[in-house]
């Protein structure tokens, strides 16, 4: 049966005369045809569709007779760019491929877009562009398959080169903006220093304003070499554990950056018991640990360290596997009590010579959250 | 009658003010006459301040010819109409720069806007001719969602557009049938090369 309508196309046209006679509205005809014959394209048979439901049933009717309909290349410029304002990062990039005309409007469009992701794996590469999501997979003799929603082809190059080569080139983009940009590497060493200096080589000469950030990898060189480029509100760095001497001084040049330290807010998953925290101390916006063992040496640094530190403004510690601890607010009252500055009724910490204070407060359903916060004269 | 010169919607009389009663006529370049409401004029800037400037009474809208619009037809400017009847009254939105735009399109849109590719483009265009705003932004919309998870191949033949490849060839072919001395020309210098000459002069 669908043979005739691949063949026939008075049969294919008859079918939709069928349909309109029917009252069937396009959407529902289009469905019930592509059934028949899944090749079909909507154009075309809303083009046959509206035309019999104008009442011209002739189905020997020859289109190339028909006056050229205007075409997007018909309008005017700033209607080209007001139908492209309405389009997504995702079909930006595959209209932009349409004709030089459409990726001039688009290029000369400034916009601003969601989340746009890069892993780097061992033997693949993942780039989200949005919800697109599309994969490199390395493959032998320096091929590569490149898999998308739509497509999978194999092509020659190194499959990280190329990957890295793409995001770049989209993230690079003069007049596009990223709300979220999130770059991992989760390969050996060797291949994460390439990876991540190829990157940089090809990001140096930019520089990235963006709400939300994350790079990370199995060491700190990523964030150290890359997080200088970037401007972003919101950090999620991935605190490595455990921490040998290499990786210590360059969380130290980390946290020293502008970068860290002008970050309104700081957001870190996980930090290991052993993970030395007065580094942390010196950020100036707000600091939020979701994984974080309260014990009482570290609430002893965060009294005599971070109160003192000039610069700091908001903590809150989560400490979510509080089980084996005295109750915190009990910890608390004693290790900050010690000091005469603190009032455990009040919960406030009296900052010597300033009329500013630390306040203190314990939150969560299981009052297992510590929230720290300078309150400014 | 035709269907063309009654109302363009149904209007329920006592609904509407006594001084928004005034229908004005129009008439398309195929000479199909529309009457439209006042109220649904103001979703037109171009039309709303043709209108103001002519300043008619109710009997000259009877009496005078139907104000011309000459580059739509009927079937489009039918189109239009429906749609300012429809949205009559409603604020006019202002563009707040930010891209990708959010535009939501109404039930009633979508189904008017259920029509070929070639209307369509034909309604965008009236839209921004007549400065109707949301019309324009329901109609890119429109076209813009056409795009969706489309390669670009498909998208040049639903926007109807041509390859880089394509558009050289027109051009150059376009260049040589007004100045036929081009190609002739470039086939001279071609052989010139072939014969290894420097200079073409």
């Amino acid at each position: 049966m669908a043979e005739v309508f691949e063949t026939d196309e008075h049969a294919y046209r008859a079918c939709i005369l069928y349909e309109v006679k029917h009252s069937r509205s396009v959407e529902t005809a289009f469905k019930r045809m592509k059934k028949v014959k899944p090749n079909v394209e909507y154009s075309d048979f809303a083009y046959w569709y509206h035309r019999f439901s104008n009442g011209h049933h002739n189905l020997h009717h020859d289109r190339s007779t028909d006056p050229k309909p205007l075409g997007l290349s018909d309008m005017p410029t700033h209607v080209m760019e007001r139908i492209v304002e309405n389009l997504g990062l995702v079909d930006k990039l595959s209209t932009r491929k349409v004709c030089k005309s459409l990726r001039t409007v688009i290029d000369n469009q400034t916009s601003k877009f969601g989340r746009v992701d890069l892993a780097i794996c061992e033997k693949y590469c993942e780039i989200h562009y949005e919800n697109l999501k599309i994969i490199y997979f390395a493959k032998e003799n320096g091929n590569y398959l490149l898999k998308t929603p739509r497509k999978s082809i194999l092509l020659k190059g190194d499959y990280s080169l190329v990957a890295i080569r793409e995001f770049a080139s989209v993230i690079t983009h003069p007049k596009w903006i990223f709300k979220q940009v999130v770059i991992s590497a989760n390969c050996d060493q060797k291949n994460e220093h390439k990876s991540v200096l190829f990157l940089n080589s090809l990001l140096s000469n930019h520089k990235f304003h963006v709400e939300k950030l994350r790079i990370d990898g199995r060491t700190f060189e990523p964030l150290a070499t890359l997080l200088p480029l970037f401007e972003a509100d919101r950090l999620y760095p991935r605190l490595i554990s455990p921490l040998d001497d290499t990786q210590e001084n360059l969380f130290e040049v980390i946290v020293e950056m502008n970068q860290w330290k002008n970050a309104a807010r700081i957001c870190i998953e996980r930090v290991s018991n052993e993970f030395p925290i007065e580094v942390l101390f010196c950020a100036r916006g707000e600091i939020e640990v979701y994984d974080f063992k309260l014990t009482e040496s570290r609430l002893v640094k965060i009294r005599d360290i971070l109160f003192k530190a000039p610069a700091f403004e908001r903590f809150k510690f989560c400490d979510r596997k509080y089980d084996n601890r005295e109750e915190l607010s009990v910890l608390t009252d004693r290790v900050m009590g010690a000091h005469s500055a603190y009032d455990p009724h009040t919960k406030i910490y009296r900052i010597e010579d300033s009329k500013d204070y630390i306040q203190i407060f314990i939150e969560g359903v299981k009052k297992n959250a510590l929230r720290i916060q300078r309150i400014r004269s | 009658m035709s269907v063309e010169n009654a109302p363009v919607v149904d209007v329920d009389e006592a609904a509407i003010p006594v001084e928004k009663k005034m229908y004005y006529r129009f008439e398309s370049n195929d000479k199909k006459e529309f009457r439209v409401s006042e109220l649904a004029i103001q979703q037109s800037e171009t039309l709303n301040r043709l209108v103001e400037a002519m300043g008619y009474t109710s009997e000259d809208v009877e009496n005078k010819p139907a104000i011309a619009i000459e580059n739509i037809d009927g079937k489009t400017l039918k189109l239009v109409f429906q749609w300012c009847e429809h949205h009559k009254g409603e604020a006019i939105p202002v563009d707040d720069g930010s891209v990708p735009k959010i535009v939501e399109i109404p039930e009633f849109d979508a189904k008017l806007m259920d029509i070929d590719n070639g209307l369509l483009f034909k309604l965008i265009w009236a839209a921004d001719y007549l400065n109707i705003v949301q019309l324009l932004n329901v109609s890119c919309k429109k076209v813009a969602n056409m795009a969706q998870g489309k390669t670009p191949a498909q998208l040049r033949r639903v926007y109807l557009l041509p390859s880089d490849e394509e558009d050289e060839a027109a051009k150059r072919a376009a260049q040589e049938a007004q100045d036929p001395r081009a190609r002739e020309v470039e086939e001279e210098f071609e052989e010139r090369k072939r014969q290894g000459g420097n200079s073409f002069f």
